[in-house]
């Protein structure tokens, strides 16, 4: 994975439990850098492992750190410039889903290692929809859990997401998630 | 029915054939009269300028700034590169004229944009843009650039750190070599494990065997008359930089054994 996931995963546990929670995730998982490269492709074992040290040491489970993590990336991509981008990928959580898709293709004319996940939004009503995660990366999808809160948080909607099927086969994993999201809150 | 009713029946259906198409493939167009009217505003263009409309003169919404001297007029559009300025607004739309036939004329563009901060004062969205239109990835190129370079910038910094602590320890460890060189015992200096990393004797008749016979062996082996004193003194001082002294080892005639912690990574045994 490139270099800002791991970034982000550094950023929250700093956020969590401070810098010495993050020299003990990276003693756990045998981290040799000190820092990451945005743009640079790092082995996806380096993150796997980061997630499990982050796991043991901040005690909390594989779901809830990659939880965590799903709402932290939207707000920490959005404080490293990509905040406008997603803001200006839709008002509501169909239109932003809907994006995604379309964001990770020009990504990738960038980042040509990327291997992003897909999304596909179906049976889309006024509060809720059906959201197809594919990934070839097994294991990830609680993310997409915390990715739909912390999308909520910049729309300023509630929303919620809640896996319904789950299909894995050699080359990807697929989860069904069904979101439900509330209108817009009155803004104070 | 004629050929010419014919025609006229399809004129409206592949009419609207050619606005949607229009409308999706440039969302950012205007199409202009003859007179210099605006007939038709393309969606995206409408959301960024609201006031521009259909009837309302195109010049009070939209000025030709680039290239010099080009006007709305049909007989003196520029045949390359347009830039057109919003009227109160930042947009810049960068795009060509069409000359439409009978002094008509379309605009066809995208709004120039240098930051990612530009959609939200444009109030565009990303839907805004035709799928092929590369302004979203340019948009993407930039923050990438701007992130990489910020990237460097900490990561020269980061060099810059390490450099200065490096020189820290250099000097540290020139002063440390400058003390102990002045000191007429024999130094040994040992990793963790009790290897000799280093030895330096006053004279060879100090050691047991010659110094690079004696190096990465254990300093227990070497002067095993001296183990159980150099044991525990240099566990103390491995542990807590405490100094210890130990007598000098059977093969040196004069000094002592001492046992002090030297700087980061490094530990020295010093008779």
């Amino acid at each position: 994975m490139y270099g800002l996931v791991n970034a982000a995963i550094a950023d929250l546990a700093r956020e969590i439990g401070g810098d010495a929670a993050w020299q003990a995730i990276r003693e756990e998982a045998g981290l040799v850098e000190s820092s990451f490269v945005g743009m640079t492709a790092y082995p996806d074992e380096l993150t796997y492992d980061l997630v499990a040290a982050a796991g043991k040491v901040l005690q909390m489970s594989q779901d809830e750190v990659l939880r965590a993590f799903g709402r932290h990336w939207v707000r920490y991509t959005g404080r490293k410039g990509w905040g406008p981008l997603l803001e200006a990928a839709g008002t509501t959580m169909p239109e932003v889903l809907g994006q995604l898709d379309a964001l990770h293709c020009r990504v990738r004319l960038m980042l040509p290692e990327l291997r992003p996940p897909s999304f596909r939004c179906t049976d889309v009503t006024a509060s809720s929809l059906r959201l197809r995660y594919y990934s070839h990366r097994a294991g990830l999808a609680p993310m997409v859990v915390g990715l739909v809160e912390g999308l909520a948080e910049l729309l300023d909607v509630e929303a919620s997401a809640e896996a319904v099927d789950r299909v894995v086969d050699a080359d990807a994993e697929c989860v069904e998630f069904l979101v439900c999201y509330a209108p817009l809150r009155a803004r104070v | 029915m004629s050929q010419e009713q014919d025609a006229n029946d399809l004129a409206g259906p592949a009419r609207e054939l050619v606005e949607r198409l229009l409308n999706q493939v440039v969302p950012f167009h205007v199409l202009v009269d003859s007179s210099g009217r605006i007939e038709r505003v393309g969606p995206a263009l409408a959301r960024a300028c609201p006031s521009m409309r259909p009837g309302d003169r195109v010049d009070a919404h939209l000025q030709l700034a680039s290239p010099p001297g080009a006007s709305w007029t049909a007989d003196s559009a520029p045949e390359g590169l347009v830039l057109a300025h919003a009227s109160g607004s930042s947009l810049i739309l960068r795009g060509q004229l069409l000359p439409t036939g009978a002094g008509g004329m379309l605009l066809i563009g995208s709004p120039w944009l240098t930051s990612t901060s530009q959609l939200a004062e444009l109030g565009l969205s990303l839907a805004d843009f035709a799928a092929h239109d590369p302004v979203t990835d340019f948009l993407l190129l930039l923050q990438a650039q701007s992130n990489a370079l910020a990237d460097a910038q900490r990561l020269a910094d980061e060099l810059r750190a390490s450099a200065a602590e490096q020189n820290r320890l250099a000097a540290v460890e020139r002063a440390l070599s400058a003390e102990l060189n002045a000191l007429p015992d024999l130094l040994l200096r040992t990793d963790r494990s009790g290897r000799l990393i280093e030895i330096r004797p006053s004279s060879d008749s100090e050691l047991p065997a010659p110094a690079h016979e004696l190096l990465h062996t254990s300093v227990y082996l070497a002067f095993p008359a001296l183990a159980d004193q150099l044991r525990p003194a240099v566990e103390r001082a491995l542990s807590g930089g405490v100094s210890a002294r130990s007598p000098p080892p059977s093969a040196a005639r004069t000094g002592r054994v001492t046992t002090r912690p030297a700087s980061p990574g490094q530990r020295r045994t010093r008779s």
